[in-house]
């Protein structure tokens, strides 16, 4: 995997982490509204992310929610997130 | 329905091959304080939950499990990957290798398979709350037994991260027994 590609998919897990972490928080404290605030804020740049990252890598979610692109062919199952971690010594 | 997001919840890593950790670490996959288990109790037990939020929250605890269950499985997945046979007998891991060989399969660390009896359903919103949170603690305790027993410093990292997530989901099914018993206490009021 490229270094723009792992960056850019860190700070996906990042603010995703973040967006996970509101969402708990919000089933447990709805009428708080500073933490739907962020709540909201933190989805915007979440959608933003993973449609930057769908446009450059192949979709990221799948059935429909993020495209593929025409001109590059079914990419969907290019790589999957358990290969590359470091097995081999 | 779920939708698959082709990433990790987390990034993980390996040092290599280490199938005497993988043995252990697969208990947190087919176990009793597993992830699997962890996910289905949630899942199933949100159809009876009395408030929305309740059931919002086992929607959300579940499915964040089961991102935890692939990261788990990653971990095995890769601590076995390139082992040898050589090293697969070392690591007492080849009665596993002997009907999985090194596929992933829900077992614990002593190969039992998984059995749904490992988790409740009680219809009861309090009783099955308790449940989650007991829950909560027999996996950070796992993960902290898992930890102690790592030899690897990637994988250790990994273990830390998944023990502090099962501290707020704690955190979160404490408050939200707390917001359930005071509706079912009102209700009995007025
Ligand atoms: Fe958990």
């Amino acid at each position: 995997m490229s270094r723009n590609r792992e960056a850019l998919l860190r700070e996906i897990q990042e603010i995703q982490f973040t967006t996970v972490e509101l969402q708990l928080f919000l089933d447990t404290h709805p009428e708080n509204r500073s933490a739907l605030a962020d709540y909201v804020e933190y989805s915007n740049k979440l959608h933003d992310l993973i449609l930057q990252y769908s446009k450059l890598y192949g979709p990221l979610i799948g059935f429909g929610i993020t495209s593929e692109e025409l001109d590059k062919g079914y990419r969907w199952i290019n790589s999957w997130p358990w290969e590359d971690l470091g097995g081999n010594r | 329905m779920w939708l698959y997001q082709r990433m990790l919840q987390y990034p993980v890593k390996v040092s290599g091959p280490n199938p005497a950790l993988a043995k252990n670490i697969i208990t947190q996959y087919g176990g009793p304080d597993g992830e699997l288990a962890a996910s289905m109790r949630y899942l199933t037990q949100r159809y009876t939950m009395p408030l929305k939020e309740t059931q919002g929250l086992l929607t959300d605890v579940g499915t964040e499990e089961l991102a935890h269950l692939e990261i788990v499985a990653a971990l095995v997945y890769n601590l076995v990957k390139d082992a040898s046979i050589q090293q697969i007998k070392a690591a007492g891991l080849d009665p596993y290798y002997a009907d999985h060989d090194r596929a992933l399969y829900f077992v614990n660390a002593d190969g039992n398979p998984w059995t749904a009896a490992y988790i409740q359903s009680k219809g009861d919103p309090i009783t099955d709350l308790h449940e989650d949170m007991a829950a909560e603690q027999k996996a950070r305790s796992t993960y902290e037994y898992l930890i102690d027993l790592s030899d690897d410093p990637l994988v250790t990292d990994a273990l830390r991260w998944l023990r502090e997530r099962e501290i707020v989901h704690f955190q979160r099914f404490g408050e939200a027994l707390v917001r359930t018993q005071e509706y079912l206490d009102n209700k009995k009021f007025y």
